[in-house]
């Protein structure tokens, strides 16, 4: 019997979100594991700085600047990785967040915060899911993975607009996962409680953050780097019968 | 940045369940990815047949006979284990299953059925955390896996003893995890879906086939399919995760 196999090395994997934070930190994780990583986020600067970090250790890094609620901008991401690399195996979703990460009154959410938050934690999922699996069912294979949050299941009246893009990219996944599972392209998401971003830690002040962190069962909040784990697992062959699902990496139910 | 590690390389494990199916899978693959493995099980000759595949292969292993509805079998299990391994670092709790008559309609269902399924697939859970957690927790470390099942969420008619025994695991699972976190021990769940052991096979009859059409991946698992989630699961590349039930089964639960 062979030992799974949870090796990234050599795949192509599309990393949005990867200018900061947990997308930042998986795409280094997933090149120092020898993948070839597409550096997709808006912040060009943010992007070469990441893309550099990688190649001066000896990885594969490209830089395609991004915005993910633009249908046109994800297609030529989507060209410009095929283009260099000639396949896609991996895509981690990791754009997305609750904005400013400020905790937000439902009575004071305002019409636009709704639809920035919509667009960028749970359309631009979608889009990404089918710029890039257009690619992915024509060669039969590749795992997409989308970071959700455990706003998507845990009630936060503050957390409201954040919460239900999340719970929908939950459902959009294992949806998908049926759709796909016949080309041999699987969907599945990763839900992170708190995590100790720079964009965390300034939303929710010092006070807030040790307040959640010990409502934690294992006793901290995550760095970006828990969840390279989960990650791997699900980018590799060692998931190969695992679609569909959500799995939370958040110290414990709370 | 350091990679995560999914090796066991120097970590102590026992399987329950370990002589066949699932758990067999688990343990030979456990012991090939560097673990010492303890197996725990009714049935004797297979137990020591899997023993010495490990061994023959170059693992450490050691055969426990144990039944694991019994409290006393269950404390000598880790007493032995301790004692040959010196630690405790990882439980799977495989021992669990439906029976030879899985679908039991309940007006039809004695007792003795329902007292037998609770027993060895939640019951037995429970036994078996409390002897090994008193290890993990003074160790202030450790891993444990539960077996769920699909059962434990999707309605199955004619099961309802053992739906109600894998649903009573799943919830087990979280608030033990809640309760143990703060000792650094992990608890979490593998929920398999329809899976190609021998069991299940005679259990299900025609309805295997049925049940196996529908997998969107196309195919029922395989006992090596939960090998990549167990050893996430045991070793330090899920550190931060616990109280989790996560579904092996070619599609969404």
């Amino acid at each position: 019997m062979s030992v799974p196999n949870f090796s990234v090395e050599g795949k192509v994997t599309i990393v949005t979100g990867s200018s900061r934070g947990i997308g930042k930190a998986l795409a280094l994780g997933f090149a120092e594991a020898g993948a070839s990583v597409v550096l997709a986020a808006r912040t060009v600067s943010e992007l070469e700085a990441n893309a550099q970090e990688i190649t001066a250790k000896g990885g594969k890094a490209l830089v395609a600047p991004t915005d993910v609620t633009d249908r046109a901008q994800l297609s030529e991401m989507v060209q410009k990785t095929v283009k260099e690399f000639g396949r896609i195996d991996v895509l981690l979703n990791v754009a997305g967040g609750a904005g400013d990460r400020q905790l937000r009154p439902p009575l004071e959410i305002t019409e636009d915060f709704w639809d920035e938050l919509q667009d960028r934690n749970l359309k631009s999922v979608f889009l990404c899911n089918q710029a890039v699996a257009r690619v992915m069912v024509e060669q039969r294979s590749g795992s997409i993975i989308n970071i959700s949050s455990m706003s998507g299941t845990k009630p936060v009246a503050y957390e409201a607009a954040a919460g239900a893009a999340k719970a929908g990219v939950n459902q959009l996944t294992r949806a998908l996962a049926i759709a796909w599972a016949p080309f041999n392209v699987r969907v599945n998401a990763i839900a992170p409680g708190l995590t100790l971003t720079a964009r965390a830690t300034r939303g929710l002040g010092p006070e807030l953050v040790e307040k959640y962190s010990k409502d934690i069962p294992l006793g901290r909040a995550a760095q970006p780097e828990d969840h390279l784990g989960p990650a791997m697992f699900l980018a590799s062959d060692a998931s190969a019968f695992i679609t569909g699902i959500i799995i939370p990496s958040d110290g414990g139910p709370q | 940045m350091s990679i995560p590690a999914f090796s066991l390389e120097g970590k102590v494990a026992i399987v329950t369940g370990g002589s066949r199916g699932i758990g067999r899978t688990l343990a030979v693959g456990f012991a090939e990815a560097g673990a010492c493995v303890a197996l725990a099980a009714r049935g004797v000759a297979e137990l020591k047949a899997t023993t010495q595949e490990i061994t023959a292969q170059g693992g450490k292993a050691l055969a426990v006979p144990t039944d694991v509805t019994n409290s006393t079998q269950v404390s000598e299990m880790v007493e032995r284990a301790a004692k040959e391994f010196g630690r405790i670092d990882v439980l799977v709790n495989c021992a669990g299953g439906a029976g030879r008559t899985p679908m039991i309609p309940l007006l039809d269902m004695s007792e003795e059925a329902w007292d037998a399924i609770l027993a060895l697939n939640l019951k037995g859970v429970y036994l078996c955390c409390r002897a090994v957690g008193r290890v993990m927790v003074e160790q202030r470390s450790g891993s444990i896996i539960n077996f769920s099942s699909g059962s434990a969420t999707r309605p199955v008619v004619g099961q309802t003893h053992y739906c109600a025994a894998k649903a009573g695991v799943n919830h087990f699972t979280r608030v033990l995890a809640a309760e143990w976190g703060r000792y650094n021990v992990r608890v979490n769940a593998i929920s398999p879906g329809l899976t190609a052991t021998r069991s299940t096979k005679e259990g299900l009859g025609p309805l295997y086939e049925k049940y196996a059409k529908a997998i969107p991946l196309g195919r029922a698992g395989q006992p090596e399919d939960m090998l990549g989630v167990a050893l996430l699961l045991a070793s330090e590349a899920s550190a931060h995760i616990s109280g989790v039930i996560i579904p092996v089964g070619g599609g969404p639960e």
